[in-house]
């Protein structure tokens, strides 16, 4: 193997396992924002069923200032982390772009999902697509590198094919 | 006997003086204000390339500092689960300055961010809040070290709560570390030194993928990293380590949605401890200092009486009978109040123990997908390393 034949191979492991990652890491956010999900739909049902009292000896004590309800929970409840507008921080979100300021431009690393490079033809719409399949699909389009990009496409298919889509 | 007669009076009068001071000087007086100094909002447009990172990394819990005989009992489960969240709450808050670039809570294997902040959580029970913080830059320049201490007010965990008194108890202490960093950074740097700093924590990055291709950039003079040169525009290297880093970023961000979850799930009840070991916190300071004053007053009242016992008048024999009997009551009283105090003890324990116990299986399962993620990633990390050292060698020709 010539040593041109042998950086290809290189390029294309290091490009293959970048694609990999990639997959690995979406499906890591998925499954925290999925159990996000589901903790706060299972903490609204606890709130509703039990008063709204995290655990049980909360209620125990008596004249306790603020201790006989609990603060309110949500984006509602963050309004104030200080006198010039609220919080803009990524929790809940699955996007490192909202740790910028505003106004100033995108950097290395953040992962917007925006714009970007039409699919192959044999992808499909994605309008029954799942959040995981939406965020490979987002990253794929915005991929400059053609041989990512088709890595990314075929991590994507790859997807759709396990998840049954 | 005339030494006796001059000590009797000089005694009582010591005693009662004495007892004077000590009540006097026992007193406290904490002032708790509901103001909250804002944010420093950085107006300024800030260049793409002079914007710098900042990593907060995991509070130390402070743990080897708790001293159970100083104060409230330490609840090791809190302080790791508040060595999570004061992160996340500081990073919140930071990134309402405007002022930075991504703001992330980093685990401690990062070392390449622009800015990088560390911190030690000394005391923290709903009433005060004691953190020491230390900053510095990639390139190792020292930023400051700074003990930070928050008091809340009573009313920042009232159900009346205003939208002037913000949810967070502690948001001042916040917002004062935000804005410290913030004027430091516009007092001690100028635009080229911000992008020193950024082009550093690229190479170290770089160093630490490829020290055979970046290993000569960077050198340390007085204890700081000095850029000896830079790489080619467009170096092949730098690119993939760039992509690299990409990747970096997103791992970063992943541990972002569990930080974020985490702090979440623990905010309803964290709050709730507060709030209550606020009371008791507070309950438990004026039960001891009612203890130890009644105690002091009661033992000097006592003395006095002993020394009025031997007087020569009648009257002050029969008061200092009463002031012995008194004395007596004051400081039955006092240990009344001990055992008072140690109710509130209990109630700290019991409290701790109940969120302990609420948080700590979110605890245990923030740790184990943090470090199952981290092994994950530091393997292929290794993976892209020996692929940049053999694509490197090939490049050069070494191999």
């Amino acid at each position: 193997m010539s040593r041109a034949e042998r950086a290809a191979v290189l390029e294309g492991q290091l490009e293959e396992s970048m694609a990999t990652y990639d997959g690995m890491i979406l499906r890591e956010r998925e499954y925290v924002l999925s159990r996000a999900n589901q903790r706060g739909s299972e903490e609204e049902l606890e709130a509703a069923d039990a008063g709204g009292l995290p655990y049980d000896e909360g209620g125990d004590e008596e004249g306790q200032e603020g201790a006989g309800a609990p603060p309110p929970s949500g984006p509602e409840g963050e309004e104030n982390m200080g006198e010039e507008g609220g919080p803009q921080g990524p929790s809940g979100s699955s996007s490192g772009s909202g740790t910028l300021p505003p106004g100033s431009q995108s950097r290395q690393g953040d992962y917007s999902h925006s714009g970007g490079y039409a699919p192959p033809a044999d992808i499909p719409d994605g309008s029954d697509d799942d959040v995981v399949a939406r965020q490979i699909r987002e990253a794929a389009m915005k991929e400059p590198d053609p041989k990512l990009r088709e890595r990314l496409w075929e991590e994507y298919r790859k997807y759709k094919n396990q998840s049954g889509q | 006997m005339i030494i006796n007669t001059l000590l009797k009076p000089t005694l009582m009068r010591c005693a009662l003086v004495a007892a004077f001071f000590v009540v006097a000087g026992c007193s406290t007086h904490t002032v708790k204000t509901t103001q909250t100094a804002p944010v420093i909002q950085e107006h300024a447009e800030i260049p793409e390339a002079e914007l710098l990172d900042v990593g907060i990394y995991l509070f130390d819990p402070g743990l080897d500092l708790a001293n159970e005989e100083d104060g409230p009992a330490v609840f090791p489960e809190i302080r790791k689960a508040e060595s999570r969240y004061m992160p996340y709450r500081l990073m919140e808050t930071l990134q309402m300055s405007s002022a930075w670039g991504a703001v992330r809570v980093i685990p401690a294997s990062q070392s390449s961010v622009d800015v990088m902040i560390s911190g030690q959580i000394q005391q923290s029970d709903g009433e005060t809040l004691l953190v020491k913080l230390s900053v510095k830059d990639a390139t190792g320049r020292h930023w400051f070290d700074k003990e930070y201490t928050g008091v809340a007010s009573k009313y920042a965990y009232s159900k009346q709560r205003t939208g002037t008194i913000p949810r967070e108890p502690f948001q001042g202490l916040y917002n004062e570390v935000a804005n410290d960093l913030l004027t430091f950074r516009r007092n001690n740097f100028d635009g080229a030194q911000l992008r020193t700093i950024r082009t550093v924590a690229e190479l170290k990055f770089a160093q630490s993928f490829s020290p055979s291709a970046f290993g000569g950039h960077l050198s340390e003079k007085d204890g700081a990293l000095q850029i000896d040169r830079l790489p080619a525009e467009g170096d092949p290297m730098l690119e993939r380590i760039r992509r690299i880093r990409e990747r970096d970023y997103l791992f970063v961000d992943t541990l972002q949605d569990y930080y974020g979850t985490f702090v979440k799930e623990m905010d309803l009840p964290y709050q709730q401890w507060r709030s209550l070991s606020y009371n008791e916190v507070i309950a438990l300071r004026e039960m001891k200092r009612e203890a130890r004053n009644r105690t002091i007053m009661g033992v000097a009242a006592i003395l006095g009486g002993i020394a009025a016992a031997g007087s020569d008048s009648g009257s002050a024999r029969a008061a200092g009978s009463v002031a012995v009997a008194g004395g007596g009551y004051m400081v039955k009283s006092g240990f009344d109040k001990r055992a008072e105090a140690e109710m509130h003890v209990e109630a700290l324990q019991e409290l701790g123990d109940s969120l302990e116990a609420a948080i700590e299986p979110q605890v245990i399962e923030l740790e184990d997908r943090t470090i199952t993620l981290s092994g994950t990633v530091e393997n292929q990390y290794d993976q892209w390393r020996d692929l940049l050292r053999e694509i490197y060698d090939l490049d050069t020709g070494s191999e």
